[in-house]
């Protein structure tokens, strides 16, 4: 069966009414607040709430923070470094005296 | 491009919004055309596209890429929605028989707003089944296999609605072109 050339013509003159302006609006909040949507989404969105999370510090806490990070990297690299040995009974090794002399000096 | 679709779809049922606005902004004008030429009620054709998204968002294994396209099956799920509608509304209107013929030309020569309303108003008077055959054949340029797929029936069936379809339509035309003279 062929389209009717003449009808198509005719009925294609036709268009719907403007949809209303908020249209997409609605339905994305539909689409947002969908139970079967939200479900799935529920652990993907903590992680994407997590990665792209926001943390606005007033800037007087900021600079106290850092003032404080940078003491304690200071504080921990005056510190020596490894844990303290004890040292008691500890005695040199005594080094043995050792002459060295010319293989022409000996003969 | 089906493929891309249904793993489009996949993704808006498990919460990607972005894959949800490529799908709502590829097929809701022709879910919305086609909801409009059914219902002849834009506000309901809003909701009726509205609860097609939801549907498919709430069971997406239902769609099978290799049966239909997703428009098909997203007009399919309108369909539905528009009948259950009009079982609500039980107005249906029975198509008067008239044998008057009917001159294109008429409708050519009106505005374009008023050649609409008259258009709408001879559409209205088809029953459900046909105005929908006339719109997934002759408007929206579906294969005869398609929109008989959208319809649920065979393609003999599917012919036969088209073909007293567009007699409907020149005998309402002719009729609201006589009624305007």
């Amino acid at each position: 069966m062929e389209t009717d050339p003449e009808m198509q013509r005719l009925i294609r003159r036709w268009t719907p009414p403007e949809p209303s302006a908020d249209r997409d609006r609605r339905m994305i909040r539909r689409y947002r607040s969908s139970d079967s949507v939200t479900r799935a989404a529920g652990w993907r969105a903590i992680w994407r709430r997590f990665l792209h999370a926001h943390l606005s510090v007033p800037a007087p806490v900021l600079a106290l923070l850092l003032l404080i990070a940078g003491c304690l990297v200071i504080l921990s690299l005056g510190k020596p470094d490894g844990p303290r040995q004890r040292m008691d009974g500890f005695e040199p090794v005594v080094l043995p005296q050792i002459n060295v002399s010319r293989a022409e000096a000996a003969q | 491009m089906d493929d891309a679709e249904h793993q489009l779809v996949v993704l808006a049922a498990h919460g990607d919004e972005r894959a949800f606005r490529a799908l709502w902004s590829s097929h809701r004008d022709a879910l919305y055309r086609f909801a409009c030429w059914m219902l002849q009620d834009a506000a309901a054709a809003e909701d009726v596209v509205q609860d097609c998204f939801m549907a498919l968002l709430e069971h997406p294994a239902r769609f099978d890429p290799s049966r239909a396209s997703l428009r098909a099956f997203l007009l399919g799920i309108a369909r539905n929605q528009c009948r259950n509608r009009w079982r609500r509304l039980a107005s249906e209107v029975e198509l008067k028989e008239e044998t008057m013929g009917y001159d294109p030309q008429t409708l050519d020569a009106m505005a374009s707003n008023e050649a609409n309303a008259i258009l709408d108003a001879a559409v209205g008077r088809l029953p459900p089944l046909q105005r929908e055959a006339l719109f997934l054949f002759e408007y929206e340029g579906l294969s005869l296999e398609q929109a008989s797929g959208v319809a649920r029936v065979g393609v003999g069936t599917f012919k036969a609605r088209l073909y007293r379809a567009r007699e409907g339509v020149k005998r309402q035309l002719a009729w609201l072109a006589k009624e305007r003279a």
